[in-house]
């Protein structure tokens, strides 16, 4: 996955400029630095939710599987339909995944609504780890999870990294070190990298 | 418990609060009856009601009651039907969005006495009201019905793009729960409507056998008593339909449990 030359401005505030990234097919990647540096947008220009203004963007159009900051689950949907309707698995592959992330059967069947954040964003990991792919996009995927189970899902992801490119964004110095490979930090105002680094 | 007695005390009180404000206008129609004291131009609410049940009585009052609803209905059914259609089409493409808005600006803008005046030269009578109430539905339900799939949250389509989501899916999945809301107060809004103008024209085309019709003959006859009695089957049958129709969006619904992701 490369990024090359990249040119990114909202209104007069420029994000990206000449900004340059190249990130290995598979292994694990942490983006840090501080709030409003672009870790997110370029997190969203990697998932193509985001156009730079210009530059490059190569992805090799792999499957890419998202946990966004927020939930967004369907509202009208329960946690494993949510499941099945985003990766087209089964109602058993969806119970079982939500039971190993700590859910009982029957919250298997509630609705957003009726689960907590923590909850929601359990759900949220549960469909990209199901949807698969060849590239796991995390931003900040594991605020509000419950500390024993986020080392679990973090060893996961580690796990997942071996054949599938990880690109986690956390403030958390102890998530990067968990996923382990390659801890990345920006600065800001442009958007640019300070400091590479191999941890684990 | 408590809490559902609370609210069973609740309810009591609203009604009790909603008749004794109706009762208080019955006597304030009384007393303009008295103050006006001539029956030609003011019933009293006391001869309305005879009248009422003396119409009840009648065979015809339900076949006419009947027609008038179904008439009114039908319309109402097919501008929801068109009017979710065009909202879905202009969503989707420009080009429907393009041709299609100057026609709901001229629905909206048309008197209805215009429409029903122009429709008694294109079509039987019969058939008028049923018309009427589509055109007034279908720009209720268009409007609203386009702006709740515009409105649909924008992080959802974000996840839908990245897990893959078809058009259709998208459609199924994100924007039409999203447009539920805004069509089903729409199809509120446009009920009321519907009923108001269709009988409106009833009234002016005459269709045999309607609420319309015998508003008219009590008109030309006039018959003030029989107009008031018409007019308060006409706002009973209105209660009626929306309590009807209320209830069944209530159970379209009931399976979406929870409003926010």
């Amino acid at each position: 996955m490369k990024l090359e030359h990249i040119t990114k401005a909202y209104a007069d505030k420029v994000i990206f400029s000449d900004f340059s990234l190249e990130l290995p097919k598979a292994g694990a990647v942490t983006l840090m630095g501080p709030s409003g540096c672009g870790k997110t947008t370029l997190l969203r220009i990697l998932c193509g939710l985001e156009t730079p203004d210009n530059g490059l963007v190569e992805t090799e159009n792999a499957a890419i599987a998202v946990v966004f900051q927020e939930p967004r689950l369907l509202p009208h949907k329960n946690a494993c339909d949510n499941l099945r309707i985003a990766t087209g698995c089964s109602e058993q592959q969806a119970c079982e995944l939500l039971q190993d992330l700590g859910f009982d059967p029957t919250d298997c069947k509630k609705y957003p609504a009726e689960l907590s954040g923590g909850m929601q964003q359990r759900v949220s990991i549960a469909r990209a780890l199901l949807f698969g792919g060849e590239i796991y996009v995390l931003d900040e995927a594991f605020k509000g999870v419950e500390e024993t189970l986020r080392k679990q899902l973090i060893e996961r992801f580690k796990k997942l990294s071996q054949n599938a490119l990880v690109v986690q964004v956390t403030h958390q110095r102890d998530e990067a070190e968990l996923l382990g490979g390659e801890i990345i930090t920006l600065a800001a105002d442009p958007c640019r990298v300070a400091q590479r680094e191999i941890c684990g | 418990m408590t809490h559902s007695i609370t609210q069973s005390k609740t309810t009591a009180k609203s009604i009790i609060k909603f008749l004794l404000a109706a009762l208080f206008w019955v006597g304030v129609w009384e007393l303009v009856y008295l103050l006006v004291g001539h029956d030609t131009i003011v019933a009293s609410p006391w001869q309305t009601l005879l009248r009422v049940i003396e119409l009840g009585s009648q065979g015809n009052f339900w076949l006419i009651c009947l027609k008038s609803i179904a008439s009114i209905v039908v319309g109402y059914l097919c501008g929801i039907a068109a009017g979710g259609l065009f909202a879905v089409l202009s969503n989707y493409c420009t080009g429907a969005q393009t041709l299609l808005s100057p026609l709901l600006h001229v629905v909206r803008a048309t008197p209805v006495a215009s429409f029903i005046l122009l429709a008694y030269f294109w079509m039987q009578t019969k058939n008028i009201p049923a018309f009427i109430a589509f055109l007034i539905v279908l720009p209720i339900i268009w409007g609203n019905t386009h702006e709740g799939l515009r409105s649909c949250d924008p992080q959802l389509l974000e996840m839908g793009r990245v897990y893959g989501f078809s058009r259709l899916k998208t459609l199924w999945q994100i924007r039409l729960p999203a447009a539920v809301p805004y069509f089903l107060s729409g199809c509120r809004t446009a009920l009321g409507l519907a009923w108001k103008s269709g009988v409106a024209a009833q009234a002016l085309v005459r269709p045999d056998n309607t609420i319309g019709n015998e508003l008219q003959n009590a008109k030309i006859a006039l018959e003030t008593v029989d107009i008031f009695a018409w007019t308060a089957v006409v706002i009973v049958l209105s209660v009626l339909l929306e309590r009807t129709v209320m209830l069944i969006f209530d159970r379209v619904r009931k399976p979406r449990k929870g409003a926010s992701s």
